[in-house]
């Protein structure tokens, strides 16, 4: 076995580490991080009222982003997020929360302020009533058939027509705003309904962007604030949208483990639902530890984490099939230890390359994608760590103390629409 | 080379130049495409790239029921004034659609009783009495089974009633889904831009179900020829006359209409208890592109600011309704001129409408763009979607053809009744939202509080989704629309420039690190997986472009990790090609077995990753979804290259070196 083949090793051919010999200690040293990330949960409860950091998308709400223009020169200067909040909290406002964001317009950079509210509309249920009553009471005369409200919209269907600027100080006696109408829509509200003779009205209120671009042009002085996104998830649909995350969690688990009961056999299957199980709650540990932000995208984050994860401890459960066909008379710690020493490197290169782009995702990345890019970092890591010092060594646990002897070769399915290799040797698998 | 490589290498270049093909709609400036070329469809942006609205609607059912409820109310009351029996209808607001009956002579109750139940059937059930009801009470709800079919059939309504609507306003690429109970609508562009806001007004709102009865020119035909250029009676016969139809050169033929591809055809029936045949006669026109002036395209939304804009004038997607109505009321927008205004001869008497009915492109047509037929209206409403009760869908059990069984509420079917007295062998239209939506011949007076529509002619298929369609109509058709805002975003497309920005300057940069550390390690081989890498990217892009599907920022994301999964293969090939050189196997075996031994594992691994992404796919909403679409498809390329292309490379590289090779640059 003469090395003429300059190859570049990462590692020096032969490298024998022992990874198995002190597995008690790498599964009690796991068990007990994992008892610390799932006690962060309630440590965050208790602190902040949230086992973790929820944004609107579960939680339901309002996020605006503002960017600030001095009222002279037009430009976009930076504003202290200090005197954004002073100024909200001023105006009652309760549960929001405020912070930096900057980005790139055409070469310059504008720092801008994100706002986020628990309120999902400008309304809330009383201020709703309140406007209808008051609607219905002052345009008696005009015969209202209908007024409904929908998000921060009001339809209001009448025989005779309501003007913007008759029903504006009757929204402001409720507290509430009206837009203008364009001239296209005091065109189409003024005209009846050819078949009934009704006249359908929308009216609609100013929302929370606009709420606060107030409060803070007011507190601001010189300072226009400008709106670039608002996005609003109603608290029902957040809460749906939780259960479907927590959902789909749960089922790709247990589909994952279905795959590889079927695919290796039942003894496989533990090791890698623990390591996967592992993986995700240590993700969820870090995210609670540093108060990161819980979205959409983390929850898909996360589910690549344990996609990956899965995949890494196939990879190496892959080797260990193969070396126990191969390596009959070996023990089972043996073989274990022999298949990881041999996908070292791949292990190494692999995850090395993974971490790489989505660190580089994490740091030049924005909003979503950065959240995403974080969760993978953690699961890279521990992804790597699980399938290694937990996955392999359960299996071999579990394979010791109730597979007793060595463990049958299961047949190894063929591989599929690929030639067979020139000649069998006489190390290769065997074939069925 | 051998045989099997020669054509390996063929394939993999039509693979090449049909991914090409595939992206071309999508490369910038490809509006110029010659109308032959195959592939029309292209990678969208998502909102997050471009800006726009995602909003989520739901159906608002507790308002569904309790409008049912009231209309209980009112059909019993008049029931009560009919049968002179003495009692009153309440509609408490506990528990949702109740309706309670106080009756003042409590031994008429089981009688009543059993007559509601009858009349009513299916849409109510008994509830027990709120103990200040008093004995003399009988106490009902709108039953849980009928309350589940309204939110069935309001639902999937919504869903085809919202498509219209921002289809007629104009809005490009709108995406309108049904997920669970909620309807989800994005539309890209200026959250405060005119039609945006009009579009967003028009979706809450109410559909809107009415009755008109369609004046056909029967009676015209009976008047002495000399009458026929004045006669009010006449005005579509007129425009018959002037409009004539392909096929019929000899008839007087408008140049103009002919240009537009506006035809004018006859409609003949003659009722099924006899009597004369009947006429109608209308015009009919397809969906068209055709040049129009900006303004024109500003105010119907289907001017972008990538629109090629020539000498003032753009060219747009019109409807076949859009060229009748421009033909002849004109235009104000641009000042066209109609024919209405032109010859005020063939103006439409006062009391008389043009109503217009989108007719779907047969399906074996070569041309497969929509038609628009017209129906000359009486303008008077004669019945609202709020006469029916209950619609639904069956056949005959004479002829199987398709039909449409309605029950009117009491209210209702007396007018119905007297409405189809008067008009025996004429055409009734119902009309939804502006629009005819089926104007069945009326043949018998229509008593007794039931209705059958029988669909008109064509084939049985297409009868029965028309049947369906006008079902689910006619059931919402007659409830206030329950849509409901649940959730809005509006997304500033600034933001996400800078986005698009800063994703592709990481993507960029992240392949520079994986080609450093790829021929770092494997120098020539590590080559091999970049070019691979490529072969990727453009494969999963050309993928996206077959679906027409959307790339958004996590479908970005989730291309990035496609390629490292995708490096992942290559890693394994060479690991465990080098494992066989040092094994000392030639190097022609070493490469076999490294594939072969390898592929289980990448066939494994891919296939969790598989299933990790269907599992997001089907509960994940919005940003998840874009990156489930993007895992699967990734799946599906890594393996391509991994298995296939990169293979072709390595025996390249050593067929090219024939004969002995002692070791791969590897």
């Amino acid at each position: 076995m003469t090395d003429h083949h300059k190859f570049r090793y990462l590692l020096p051919p032969g490298n024998n580490f022992a990874f198995v010999a002190k597995f008690k200690i790498w599964v009690v040293i796991s068990v007990l991080l994992m008892c610390v990330a799932v006690g962060s949960l309630f440590v965050n409860k208790a602190r902040h009222g949230e086992y973790m950091n929820w944004t609107i998308d579960f939680k339901g709400g309002t996020e605006i982003i503002y960017a600030f223009q001095s009222k002279a020169s037009h430009d976009y200067i930076k504003v202290d997020p200090g005197s954004v909040r002073a100024a909200l909290t001023k105006a009652g406002e309760k549960g929001f929360d405020v912070s930096e964001i900057d980005w790139e317009e055409k070469d310059k950079r504008i720092e801008s302020m994100i706002v986020r509210t628990p309120r999902f509309s400008a309304l809330n249920p009383e201020a709703e009533t309140k406007a209808l009553d008051e609607v219905s009471k002052k345009f008696a005369d005009r015969d209202i058939g209908k007024a409904t409200w929908s998000g921060d919209r009001l339809f209001v269907r009448s025989k005779k027509p309501i003007k913007n600027q008759e029903a504006a100080p009757v929204f402001a006696g409720a507290g509430l705003e009206l837009k203008p109408w364009l001239a296209d829509d005091a065109q189409r509200f003024a005209q009846p309904d050819e078949g009934t003779g009704d006249y359908t009205q929308v009216f609609s209120m100013w929302g929370l962007d606009r709420q606060y671009q107030q409060v803070m042009e007011k507190a601001l002085d010189g300072t226009d604030a400008v709106v670039v996104q608002s996005y609003g998830v109603g608290a029902k649909a957040g809460d749906k949208l939780r259960d479907d995350a927590f959902k789909s969690i749960i089922y790709s688990i247990f589909l994952i483990m279905l795959y590889l009961a079927f695919r290796f056999d039942i003894r496989y299957a533990p090791g890698a639902a623990f390591a996967t199980i592992h993986d995700a709650i240590m993700v969820i540990g870090v995210f609670a530890v540093l108060w990161q932000e819980v979205s959409l995208t983390t929850v898909a984050g996360l589910l690549t984490v344990m996609g990956y994860s899965v995949n890494d401890t196939v990879i190496v459960f892959d080797r260990i099939r193969e070396n126990q066909a191969k390596l009959k008379d070996k023990k089972i710690e043996r073989i274990i230890d022999i298949s990881i020493n041999e996908m070292l490197v791949r292990t190494i290169l692999t995850s090395s390359t993974v971490f790489v782009t989505t660190l580089i995702m994490n740091i030049f990345g924005t909003g979503l994608v950065r959240n995403f890019a974080f969760a993978m970092n953690i699961g890279v890591i521990v992804g790597t760590y699980s399938s290694i010092f937990l996955a392999a060594p359960l299996f071999m646990w579990i394979s010791r103390k109730y597979y007793s002897g060595p463990a049958p070769a299961r047949r190894r399915p063929a591989p599929v629409g690929l030639a067979s290799p020139d000649s069998p040797s006489p190390d290769a698998p065997e074939e069925p | 080379m051998d045989r099997s490589l020669k054509w390996r290498t063929l394939a993999l270049l039509v693979g090449l130049l049909l991914c090409a093909g595939l992206l071309a709609p999508t490369w910038p400036g490809s509006n110029s495409l010659p109308s032959w070329f195959p592939f029309k469809k292209k990678i969208s942006l998502g909102l997050d790239l471009q800006g726009g609205m995602h909003i989520v609607y739901t159906i608002d059912l507790d308002k569904a029921v309790d409008d049912k409820a009231s209309e209980l109310k009112r059909d019993l009351d008049s029931r009560f004034v009919d049968d002179k029996v003495d009692a009153k209808v309440k509609t408490p607001s506990r528990p949702l659609g109740a309706v309670t009956v106080i009756l003042t002579d409590g031994k008429k109750k089981a009688e009543i009783t059993s007559q509601i139940h009858s009349d009513y059937g299916s849409i109510i059930e008994d509830r027990d009495c709120a103990p200040d009801d008093g004995p003399n009470a009988i106490c009902v709800r709108v039953s849980t089974s009928y309350a589940d079919g309204i939110k069935k059939s309001a639902l999937s309504n919504a869903v085809s009633t919202i498509r219209d609507r921002i289809n007629e306003k104009g809005v490009s690429d709108p995406s309108v889904v049904e997920k669970g109970d909620d309807i989800i609508v994005e539309l890209p562009g200026d959250p405060e831009d005119a039609v945006m806001r009009e579009t967003r007004d028009l979706i809450s709102q109410t559909s809107k179900l009415e009755f008109k009865v369609v004046d056909d020119s029967t009676e015209c035909a009976a008047l002495d020829p000399s009458l026929t250029t004045t006669d009010p009676r006449c005005a579509m016969f007129r425009l018959f006359k002037h409009v004539g139809s392909v096929g019929n050169e000899d008839k007087a033929t408008d140049p103009k209409a002919l240009a537009l591809g506006i035809t004018a055809h006859p409609d003949l029936w003659r009722p099924e208890d006899g009597g004369t045949q009947r006429t109608d006669y209308y015009l009919e026109a397809f969906d068209r592109e055709d040049t129009v002036t900006t303004e024109w395209a500003a105010k119907h939304g289907c001017l972008k600011k990538d629109t090629p804009i020539d000498n003032g004038k753009v060219s747009c997607k019109v409807t076949g309704r859009q060229v009748i109505e421009r033909y002849l009321l004109g235009d104000k927008v641009d000042g066209t001129k109609g024919l209405f205004d032109s010859d005020p001869s063939f103006k439409f008497p006062d009391d008389h409408q043009l109503g217009f009915e989108p007719i779907d492109p047969d399906p074996t047509a070569k041309e497969q763009h929509a038609l628009w037929r017209t129906y000359y209206l009486d303008r008077s409403v004669r019945l609202t979607g709020s006469a029916i009760s209950n619609a639904s869908a069956s056949n005959d059990p004479n002829t199987g053809r398709p039909i449409v069984l309605l029950d009117f509420n009491r209210f209702g079917s007396r007018l119905f009744g007297d409405l189809t007295a008067q008009i025996v062998g004429k055409k009734l239209a119902n009309i939804l939202d502006d629009k005819v939506e089926s104007a069945p011949v009326i043949n018998v007076a229509i008593r007794g509080g039931r209705a059958v529509i029988t669909m008109g002619g064509g084939d049985v298929l297409r009868q029965e989704r028309e049947r369906d369609k006008l079902v689910n109509v006619l059931k919402t058709g007659s409830l206030p629309a329950p849509l409901r805002e649940q959730a809005a975003q509006t997304v500033g497309p600034t933001l996400g420039r800078d986005a698009i920005d800063k994703t592709k300057l990481s993507f960029i940069i992240g392949i520079i690190l994986v080609v450093i550390i790829m021929v770092g390690v494997y120098r020539w081989s590590g080559s091999i997986a970049v070019f691979s890498v490529v072969f990727h990217i453009v494969m999963t892009l050309a993928v996206m472009a077959v679906f027409g599907a959307t790339l958004t920022l996590p479908g970005v994301a989730a291309i990035v990790l496609s390629i490292g999964m995708e490096v992942d293969g290559n890693i394994l090939i060479y690991e465990r090609i080098r494992d066989e050189l040092l094994l000392g196997k030639s190097v022609r075996g070493a490469v076999d077995l490294g594939f072969s031994r390898a592929f289980s594992a990448i066939l494994d691994g891919q296939l969790t990753t598989a299933v990790a992404g269907w599992v997001l796919l089907q509960y994940g909403s919005g940003p998840i979804k874009g990156f489930a679409v993007m895992l699967l498809v990734g799946v599906f390329t890594t393996l391509s290259t991994n298995i296939w292309v990169t293979r072709i490379f390595f025996d390249w590289y050593i067929a090219r070196k024939k004969g002995q090779l002692a070791t791969i640059s590897i």
